[in-house]
């Protein structure tokens, strides 16, 4: 089901919009047989949110990051989250430069356009914290003086499902800020044996190319397109049926902790992206079923029963969208 | 050795049921038949593991080869029991030697190999027999009898199981970080601590299922001669002559006893056994059995209440621990009434809830019920339109021009919308759920359309889709299209 969006003259260009719907098959070039995880991260990007990535190590977080700042000439920096990392070592600090007698600012890698925070949870609480404050603020302080991010500015933060130990798990309230919570998973055997064969033919060791994909978008295309996506149709019935998923969460059997109204507001943002990338001008319900599991499943917390008997969020959530009456017209 | 002083009741049993006796009589003196066995088997078993430098795995055969040294002195146990004068554990140490007797190479060598073992073993330990007498015995008691047979491939099995899933347990309690071994390794080819663990719990295993084997047999010993001697009729006898002797008229029934075999037999005089010769009693055998009284078999099964068990309620206990055990019985009496009284409401209510559902689902039996089920099962609104068919005109691509006429587009597509989920519904029997969006709708409908009528639901629902979401009504033409393919895409 498409229907073109509308062009405003002070919107993107048609060139611009067309870039965009193209950059998933773009990364899928380089990252083979994520289509799921590239589709989630291109809307977090589309409706400039965060995403937060699950999944066993050496599954292509890295090279997914680098192929999405690829194909929007964009700046990417990566941090491995360590017990020992201090929130400076992200922000950057003041330094003394001996030369000039001056006091001189050297920014951290957190000043880029993409970040990729490699397993954020083996850092403590006050490295995290420092961290998720640029995400929300989109700004940074550094020894009094506040530095803003260049937009677009998307941290893609990874959590490694296996080993817990020696981890500081995200609290549920920093869990809210990002607006996806994506699976990556292994791929399947044809993908894998496509993906071999693309990174082993005539490279040398095991390093990421990401040669292959082509620009599509300039970094600075991106902040209109995102203005352009959050000002896309929302009837009020949509509005009406994302609240009605959140509140029926927040009061589900098996649901100890529901999501907040950043629920909503996360559910509805991605539903703009979804229908943009689905040629769409306006939201429909099926955007909100489709982007609800990546957008909820962080915000609910199970209860202890439906854990222990190996539940997942993912299949309560499920139930849940089974369960709500699709919008009335 | 006597009979009247037996504590089990004897009365004709089959051998399994002689079994069930034995498995009785294993778990009213469990602990002490325990005890017995452990008392022989693990000096036993210690010498064999620790003492002697044999391997393991050979120590462990060993200790289950010497079977026959640790069981005699159960049976001896049981066959004092049965008479109500069972012996004290340190009674039964002491008469150890005398009780394995001078049987105990052939227990241990050619004799290991007898499957009925158990049913044997009152034989030699209890009878004394030995040499051919001993054989004629066995001979005579073993006819027709296999039960023997499984009790001991069963209680093998038992040992086997009962061992495995000791140690599996063992293994499954263990956490994970200090199972440094897979289970099938340790199972199968154990190191030096797996196979000492391994005989640790094979001894459990056959210390548990010893008493039962040994008692089962015993049981069946005691049924086979219970048959063969009928000790039961000579028990019944002895019980109606002491009845008898109480009233001071044994010489009266004795006489009216002598009269009434001898009108069974239709002899002239009571004869004595010793004095007939083999052919002459198999005669006389068969002369009884030809009466109708005897000449018959026949056997009835039923439920017979035999009303509650006494219970002595002198425990002889002091009056604190008496009146603790009244108010315990008063409780539980309490809540077996408040039971049986809330079982009895829950039947009334279940049988006033059937009347109730089916006085309200009449229309669902009897003529009529096909077309009140398919009524019922069909939903009445998808996404909030309603779809039954009387709420839709007879014709409704023709009154979806009239509206479009009239100017009223969304009032048009939303008829054709609803007249195309009414038909899917209706006429396709398509299951729409109450959540199902307009995409999930038009998947749905993949499933009963056609090619051509795809294209139209597709077209249709994109039509509606732009209008009710994104507040953009299509061209006129458009919709009149829509309005005149209706018909040919669904046929009304």
């Amino acid at each position: 089901m498409t229907d073109k969006a509308s062009n405003s003259s002070q919107g993107p260009t048609q060139e611009t919009l067309q870039g965009a719907r193209g950059l998933e098959a773009e990364i899928a070039r380089a990252v083979i047989g994520q289509e799921r995880v590239v589709h989630e991260v291109v809307l977090a990007l589309l409706a400039a949110g965060h995403v937060l990535v699950e999944g066993v190590p050496g599954l292509g977080k890295t090279l997914l990051v680098r192929s999405l700042a690829s194909a929007v000439r964009g700046g990417f920096n990566r941090v491995q989250f360590t017990p020992d990392l201090m929130p400076s070592d992200i922000s950057g600090h003041i330094m003394f430069d001996m030369k000039t007698e001056n006091f001189r600012v050297r920014k951290g890698p957190v000043f880029c356009n993409f970040l990729l925070a490699d397993e954020i949870n083996r850092s403590p609480a006050k490295t995290q914290s420092a961290l998720l404050e640029a995400m929300q603020e989109q700004q940074v302080t550094i020894e009094g003086r506040t530095f803003p991010l260049i937009p677009p500015f998307l941290v893609l933060a990874t959590q490694n499902p296996i080993e817990q130990e020696g981890t500081y798990p995200l609290p549920q309230a920093q869990l809210d800020r990002f607006l996806l919570k994506v699976f990556i998973d292994y791929p399947e055997e044809g993908d894998e044996q496509a993906l071999v064969r693309q990174v082993t033919a005539g490279s040398v060791g095991d390093r990421l190319d990401t040669s292959a994909i082509r620009p599509l978008l300039q970094a600075e295309q991106i902040p209109r397109l995102q203005a352009h996506i959050a000002n896309l149709q929302v009837d009020e019935q949509i509005v009406n049926y994302a609240v009605r998923i959140v509140r029926a969460a927040r009061e589900w059997n098996g649901i100890e902790a529901g999501p907040g109204p950043r629920g909503p507001i996360a559910l509805l943002r991605a539903a703009r992206a979804e229908a943009f990338l689905q040629d769409r001008a306006f939201v429909m319900p099926d955007d909100i079923k489709a982007v609800a599991p990546a957008a909820l499943r962080h915000r609910v917390r199970l209860s202890t029963d439906l854990e222990i008997e190996g539940y997942q969020p993912d299949e309560v959530l499920a139930d849940l969208l089974n369960n709500i009456p699709a919008p009335r017209q | 050795m006597d009979l009247t002083n037996l504590t089990v009741n004897l009365r004709p049993r089959n051998p399994w049921e002689g079994i069930d006796l034995g498995f009785s009589l294993a778990i009213q003196g469990f602990l002490q038949l325990w005890l017995l066995w452990m008392i022989g088997a693990l000096p036993i078993f210690l010498i064999l593991n620790l003492l002697l430098p044999v391997p393991l795995w050979l120590a462990g055969l060993l200790a289950w080869w010497c079977k026959p040294l640790y069981e005699p002195p159960l049976l001896y146990w049981l066959s004092r029991m049965v008479f109500a004068q069972p012996p004290g554990v340190g009674e039964v140490r002491k008469r150890w030697l005398g009780i394995l007797g001078n049987q105990l190479l052939a227990n241990l060598t050619w004799r290991r190999f007898s499957p009925a073992r158990s049913f044997v073993m009152p034989v030699a330990v209890l009878e004394g027999l030995r040499g051919k007498p001993r054989l004629a015995r066995v001979q005579v008691l073993s006819r027709q009898q296999h039960a023997a047979g499984w009790l001991t491939l069963a209680g093998l099995h038992f040992e086997i199981i009962l061992e495995l899933g000791l140690l599996i347990l063992l293994v499954v309690l263990l956490p994970e970080e200090l199972r440094s071994f897979e289970l099938g390794e340790f199972l199968f080819e154990p190191s030096g601590w797996q196979q000492g663990l391994q005989q640790i719990t094979g001894l459990l295993a056959m210390s548990v299922i010893a008493p039962f084997y040994v008692a089962a047999g015993f049981g069946l010993y005691l049924t086979r001669r219970s048959e063969l001697e009928a000790w039961d009729i000579e028990l019944g006898f002895r019980k109606m002559a002491g009845r008898l002797a109480n009233r001071r008229h044994i010489a009266g029934l004795m006489l009216v006893l002598g009269t009434a075999l001898l009108g069974f037999t239709g002899m002239e005089r009571p004869l004595q056994a010793a004095e007939l010769t083999p052919p002459e009693a198999k005669a006389l055998i068969e002369a009884v059995m030809q009466d109708d009284d005897f000449g018959k078999r026949e056997t009835q099964s039923h439920w017979r209440y035999v009303g509650q068990t006494e219970v002595d309620e002198d425990l002889g206990l002091p009056w604190l621990f008496e009146w603790l055990v009244d108010v315990v019985q008063g409780f539980s009496r309490g809540f077996a009434l408040l039971g049986e009284f809330l079982l009895w409401l829950a039947v009334g209510g279940l049988i006033v809830y059937l009347l109730v559902w089916f006085q309200r689902n009449r229309g669902l039996f009897g003529p009529g019920a096909e077309q009140t089920r398919r009524q019922r099962s069909a939903p009445v609104a998808v996404l909030g339109l309603d779809i039954r068919p009387e709420s839709l005109p007879a014709d409704v691509a023709g009154e979806a021009l009239t509206l479009l006429e009239r100017g009223e587009p969304r009032a048009a597509l939303s008829l054709l919308y609803r007249g195309s989920l009414s038909v899917l519904v209706h006429h396709y029997r398509l299951k729409v759920p109450g959540s199902a969006t307009e995409g999930e709708c038009l998947e749905l409908a993949q499933t009963v359309l056609g090619r051509s009528g795809m294209d139209y639901q597709t077209t249709l629902t994109r039509a509606w889709c732009r209008l009710a979401y994104g507040h953009d009504s299509p061209a006129p033409q458009r919709l009149e299209q829509l309005c005149h393919d209706w018909k040919r895409a669904y046929g009304q």
